[in-house]
C-alpha cells in the first residue's frame, strides 16, 4: 500500500484540478446565458428574411436570381468546392470539437480539392499537423461573434463565390438542438435552394403590381448578402452556443469524477493511516510484552 | 393622419413593432418617405439615417445598415443588418474606425480588400454625422 505523503499529495493535486474545472464551469454558465440570449434574439431576424426572400424570388427576373440560386451547370466532379468549419479555440468541451471534424474529414476523402476556410484555433491546428492546406487568410477567431465578423466572412465567400473561384460553400458547424443536445452538421450555404424559401401559407404572396426600387437587381443585389450573413451570424451563435454547453457539461462531470476520486482517496488514506497506528501500537505492545516477560 | 403596421428587424434584434406614421430612410439613390397606404415595393435599403413618425407623434432617430424594405398592404417590414439609437453609437469607435479605413484605402490593395474599407468608410462617417447631429441638442 502506497504511503500516507503520497496519498495526501494525490488528494492536493485532485482538489486543485476540481477547482479549476469547477471554475471553468462556472464560467461556460455564465458565457452559454449570454449565447442563448443572442441566439433567441436572431430568430426573429431569420425567419422574417427567410419569408421575405420566398416572396420576392417569385417575381425577380430568372437572369438576376439564377446566379445565388441555381449554380453554373456543372459536372459534379468538377466543382470546387468550399467548406466553412467552426470549432472551437479550445479542447476541454467533451467530443464537441471531435464531431465537427469527422464530418470535415469525411468531406476531405471526397473527389475534387475542395477549399477549406477554418474557424476557431482547433481546427486550424489539426489541419496543420496533418498537413492539410487551408485558406490562411481566413483567420476569425469564434469567441463572442459579432456582426460585422459575420459581415467581413460573408463579403469575402460571396466575392469568391461571384468570382467562380467557389461553385458551392457548405458550413460545418454543430447545431444546438436543446440545452442537453448539440449535434454537429453540415449545410449548403451556396448556391440557395428554392425550396428552402417556402412562403409561410397565410402570408399570400406579394401583390403582382409590387415595385422593385431602384431596380430588382439592386434590391436583390442587397438581400442576398443579408440572408448570408444573417445565416453565417446565427450559425457563429449556434456553435458558440453548443460549445459552451459541451464545455459546461464535459465540466460538470469531470468535477463529478474528482469528487468520487477524492472520496474514495479519501477512504484510502483512512485506511492506510488507520492500518499504520494499528501496527504502531502492535509494536508497542509486543515489545512492552517481551519487557514484561523478561522482568518476570 | 393614418397609420400602417412598421416592423424593423435587425441580426440581433427586433428593434421597433408597432404602428408608425411616417418612416423616412435613405436608399440606394436618396432619401425616402413612406407614410400610410404606399403602393406596394420592395426597396433596397442604404446605411443611414432612419426617422420613424410614431402613431403618438413621437419621433424616433436610427441608424440603419444596409438591407431593404417590404411594403405589402399597408404592412411595411424592414430588414437591415444593424440598427442602432444615435446614444448607443460610440464616438471614439466609429472615429478609430474611419481613421482605420482611412488609412487601409491609403494603402494598395485589391479590389476586394478596397471595396471592404469603402464600406467600412461609409459606415463610420454615417455614425458619425447621425451622432453629431443629435447629441448638439
Amino acid at each position: 500500500m502506497s504511503n500516507l505523503r503520497e496519498i495526501q499529495s494525490r488528494i492536493n493535486s485532485v482538489r486543485d484540478t476540481m477547482k479549476i474545472t469547477n471554475a471553468m464551469y462556472m464560467i461556460a454558465s455564465s458565457k452559454l446565458r449570454k449565447a442563448k440570449k443572442s441566439l433567441k434574439n436572431t430568430e426573429p431576424y431569420f425567419y422574417t428574411l427567410q419569408d421575405a426572400i420566398a416572396k420576392v424570388i417569385k417575381q425577380i427576373p430568372e437572369d438576376i436570381s439564377l446566379i445565388y440560386f441555381n449554380g453554373k451547370p456543372k459536372a459534379a466532379d468538377e466543382k470546387k468546392k468550399g467548406y466553412i468549419v467552426i470549432t472551437g479555440d479550445k479542447g476541454l468541451a467533451g467530443a464537441y470539437n471531435h464531431n465537427v471534424m469527422k464530418i470535415a474529414e469525411g468531406e476531405l476523402k471526397k473527389e475534387g480539392d475542395p477549399v477549406f476556410f477554418l474557424i476557431g484555433q482547433v481546427g486550424r491546428n489539426y489541419f496543420e499537423t496533418k498537413g492539410i492546406p487551408y485558406d490562411t487568410a481566413f483567420q476569425y477567431t469564434v469567441q463572442n461573434p459579432t456582426i460585422r465578423r459575420a459581415r467581413v466572412i460573408s463579403g469575402r465567400i460571396l466575392q469568391m463565390y461571384r468570382e467562380q473561384k467557389l461553385d458551392e460553400v457548405y458550413i460545418i458547424y454543430t447545431r444546438m438542438i436543446h440545452s442537453m443536445e448539440c449535434r454537429a452538421e453540415m449545410k449548403k450555404l451556396l448556391p440557395l435552394e428554392k425550396a428552402d424559401f417556402q412562403e409561410k401559407e397565410e402570408s399570400g404572396g406579394l401583390n403582382r403590381q409590387t415595385n422593385y426600387l431602384p431596380t430588382p437587381y439592386d434590391v436583390f443585389k442587397n438581400i442576398i448578402p443579408n440572408y448570408i450573413t444573417g445565416f453565417l451570424y446565427g450559425t457563429l451563435v449556434q456553435a458558440y452556443s453548443s460549445e459552451q454547453n459541451s464545455r459546461m457539461l464535459a465540466m460538470e462531470s469531470a468535477t463529478r469524477n474528482a469528487r468520487d476520486m477524492l472520496k474514495s482517496l479519501s477512504v484510502t488514506y483512512n485506511r492506510v493511516r488507520q492500518a499504520a497506528i494499528t501496527q504502531e501500537i502492535t509494536e508497542v505492545i509486543s515489545g512492552a510484552k517481551l519487557l514484561k516477560r523478561r522482568k518476570s | 393622419m393614418d397609420t400602417f403596421a412598421l416592423k424593423i428587424i435587425a441580426i440581433n434584434k427586433v428593434f421597433y413593432e408597432g404602428n408608425a406614421k411616417q418612416l423616412i430612410f435613405s436608399a440606394v439613390d436618396g432619401l425616402v418617405g413612406i407614410m400610410a397606404h404606399h403602393e406596394d415595393a420592395v426597396i433596397a435599403v442604404n446605411v443611414g439615417e432612419v426617422k420613424i413618425q410614431t402613431a403618438e407623434d413621437r419621433w424616433v432617430i436610427a441608424i440603419s445598415g444596409a438591407g431593404h424594405i417590404q411594403i405589402d398592404r399597408n404592412h411595411v417590414v424592414m430588414m437591415v443588418d444593424t440598427v442602432e439609437y444615435p446614444e448607443e453609437i460610440d464616438e471614439q469607435r466609429a472615429l478609430e474606425a474611419k481613421e482605420r479605413a482611412e488609412e487601409q484605402l491609403r494603402r494598395e490593395q485589391s479590389l476586394y480588400e478596397y471595396a471592404i474599407s469603402k464600406a467600412c468608410l461609409i459606415r463610420a462617417i454615417e455614425r458619425l454625422k447621425i451622432k453629431k447631429k443629435y447629441s448638439a441638442r
